[in-house]
């Protein structure tokens, strides 16, 4: 019983680990390969092109990890920026405030859908965001049956200045804020046990809403991103972020399970993909391999953090999408 | 909490009435429903010709059914079928080559398939990754292996063999038919009657009380997976010789529609509850939507939808998980 009680404490402020330390030594040695490999790598222009190539994918895996860490998970990626980008494209294609308001507005929406099904219908969100993803994809071909359309100039002009970098920063310093607030804990604790977070008074449909609605926000973003590297839409084009933006959440440190990692994480974890997939590229290794490398990774990141946090024994706890309650006393 | 589990939904949610229809019941009852719809749309719907070449059209999606549903009702999820059937596909073609000499290559690639499902249940099992996240990556990874291997070329044909029996009928049944009724049987006898079938439902349902009970988690979720993958495979070369053509991503779609076929079905997401025969209803509601849709002139775009929104409200029927306020 004293151990069930202590298994509910809530984790309410994001707990560091050295494992969460271990992204940062690799994205710091994969910048030392690609300056090997491409000696203009770290000029500014680079620097800014390198930001703007991963900026879509940064806020895509910060959506896929805020997710994450309330225990559940968002298939729909792909699909919620794809929507943004036709959307943009189909009727935004002249004017940029216009542009970044369809986008938010897109991604905000998708967002809240996913999160009140999931919450005040109590439905399992691997299903829900499978479910929602054909939607999207059907109702993305609707808005542009082929790639078409157009970017406004700003915005495509934007995406190769210093816009992109300084983008990536500030959304992680609102990440460190976000998560020190009320809301930040209270998704921490949900993420860390939702019975004990139910138990302790955390309003639980509202702080799963939020979680999705923020991430639909950041998806949105990420369309608008996308967007400005296309220069156009693509009812197909968001399809490999959702593999990709998850691989980057697991990458930077946040469990599956929920309740540990930060957002900064996420977004090393993106930064280390892109950086690997240009490695992979000067390098002149096929472009086939990138689909292995990418879905290796996230295997052997994954099975990396449980032999180095010594949670690799062989237990019967297969659970997807695990209520946390089910397994009490394992 | 396990008594809870043991004992059905029915007596967990105390003070709502028992609902008296089973979802696999329910399942049937939509597929009653969607039957008429088609009857009234067009008189040759429920016409013999009409349902046979439609049952033939959804053998694939049966097949590879197969595996996920054994999957789910172990509380895990299998992410890497959809990948698996496009390479089992793009393999068969480019090994056969249109040539019946070839065709012992279904083995080697039933047997890949397979040895990719053991490598899903290895980490798993052993490593405990996430079924999510561990099928996910593989999907990726059997993608890029099969763009590798095959150089980035689909060309070439099936084996003539191949593709006549899937195409052509016996006993006046599609050849792809009789493939999903030998799949259905071994399934269903499978989870019904075998020992392996029993202790995949005891894990899916409290994978501790399986333990305890002297099931072995580790080479139950070995024996799973290398099902799921096995059926995919199957699907794959099904799907080849009934299109005549190997193309990269041609079974991408089928990720989704197994697991939506599988929920429909009335099992659930988090295992130990369903079976196969609900399976199947799941993947013909599936294949008689897109049938009316289709013959009601709605275009692809739309039918994503409509198929998108019929898995969510079939979820809210009978997929929701249980209030907090009544767990222990």
């Amino acid at each position: 019983m004293s151990t069930a009680v202590a298994r509910r404490t809530l984790a309410a402020r994001p707990r560091v680990e050295l494992v969460d330390l271990v992204i940062w030594v690799i994205l710091a040695a994969l910048v030392v390969a690609n300056l090997q490999l491409n000696p203009s790598f770290l000029e500014l222009d680079n620097i800014y092109f390198t930001f703007g190539s991963a900026l879509a994918l940064v806020l895509a895996a910060m959506a896929a990890g805020l997710v994450m860490l309330i225990a559940e998970i968002d298939l729909a990626i792909g699909a919620v920026m794809t929507l943004a980008n036709v959307c943009i494209a189909a009727w935004a294609p002249e004017s940029l405030p216009l542009a970044l308001l369809l986008g938010s507005a897109v991604g905000v929406a998708c967002g809240l859908v996913a999160g009140g099904l999931v919450s005040f219908l109590r439905l399992p969100s691997i299903i829900v965001t499978l479910a929602l993803a054909t939607v999207w994809g059907g109702v993305a071909l609707y808005v542009m049956e082929k790639p078409g359309g157009a970017a406004p100039t700003e915005l495509v002009d934007m995406i190769l200045g210093p816009v992109p970098l300084i983008a990536c920063v500030a959304v992680g310093i609102a990440w460190s804020w976000f998560s020190r607030t009320k809301t930040g804990r209270r998704i921490y604790g949900l993420g860390s046990d939702e019975l004990a977070a139910y138990l302790s008074g955390i309003p639980l449909h509202t702080t799963k809403l939020i979680v999705f609605g923020v991430a639909g926000l950041l998806l949105g973003w990420a369309g608008i991103a996308l967007t400005a590297v296309t220069g156009g839409g693509d009812p197909l084009v968001g399809n490999p972020y959702t593999l990709q933006a998850i691989t980057a959440a697991v990458l930077g440190g946040i469990s599956f399970q929920g309740g540990r990692g930060t957002l900064w994480g996420a977004i090393a974890g993106a930064l280390v993909l892109v950086l690997i997939t240009s490695v992979v590229q000067l390098s002149g290794v096929s472009a086939f391999y990138q689909g292995v490398v990418n879905g290796g990774l996230l295997v052997a990141s994954v099975a990396l953090s449980r032999l180095t946090t010594g949670r690799w024994l062989p237990l019967p706890r297969i659970a997807i999408a695990s209520r946390k309650g089910s397994e009490d006393g394992d | 909490m396990a008594t809870e589990r043991a004992l059905g939904g029915g007596l967990a949610r105390s003070g709502f009435p028992r609902p008296r229809l089973t979802p696999v019941a329910t399942a049937y009852l939509v597929v009653a429903g969607l039957a008429i719809v088609g009857q009234i749309q067009s008189s040759s719907f429920l016409s013999f010709n009409h349902v046979a070449v439609l049952l033939g059209l959804t053998a694939v999606l049966g097949i590879a059914s197969a595996g996920q549903t054994v999957v789910i009702l172990s509380a895990g999820i299998d992410l890497s079928v959809g990948a698996l059937i496009s390479a089992a596909d793009v393999l068969a073609v480019q090994w056969m080559h249109g040539d019946d000499a070839q065709l012992w290559v279904v083995l080697p690639i039933l047997a890949i398939g397979a040895a990719i499902g053991l490598l899903n249940g290895l980490g798993i099992a052993l490593l405990r990754i996430s079924p999510l996240i561990m099928t996910l990556g593989m999907a990726s990874i059997v993608g890029g292996f099969v763009l590798v291997v095959t150089s980035g070329e689909s060309g070439a044909q099936p084996a003539p063999a191949l593709e006549d029996a899937m195409t052509g009928k016996f006993l006046g049944l599609p050849g792809t038919l009789w493939a999903w009724i030998a799949t259905a049987v071994v399934t269903v006898l499978l989870l019904r009657l075998t020992r392996f079938g029993r202790e995949l439902l005891a894990l899916g349902s409290n994978a501790r009380a399986a333990r305890l009970a002297g099931v072995s988690p580790t080479w139950t979720t070995l024996g799973i997976y290398a099902f799921s993958g096995l059926m995919a495979a199957l699907a794959g070369i099904v799907l080849a010789g009934f299109t005549g053509t190997g193309a990269f991503g041609i079974g991408e779609d089928y990720t989704l529609l197994s697991v939506a076929a599988v929920v429909i079905g009335g099992a659930s997401i988090l295992g130990g509850r369903g079976g196969y025969v609900g399976t199947i209803a799941g993947a013909v509601i599936l294949a008689c939507l897109t049938d009316i849709l289709t013959v009601a002139d709605v275009e692809a775009a739309g039918r994503q939808i409509v198929q998108g929104v019929a898995i969510l409200i079939i979820l809210v029927i009978y997929g929701r998980e249980r209030r907090l306020r009544t767990v222990s």
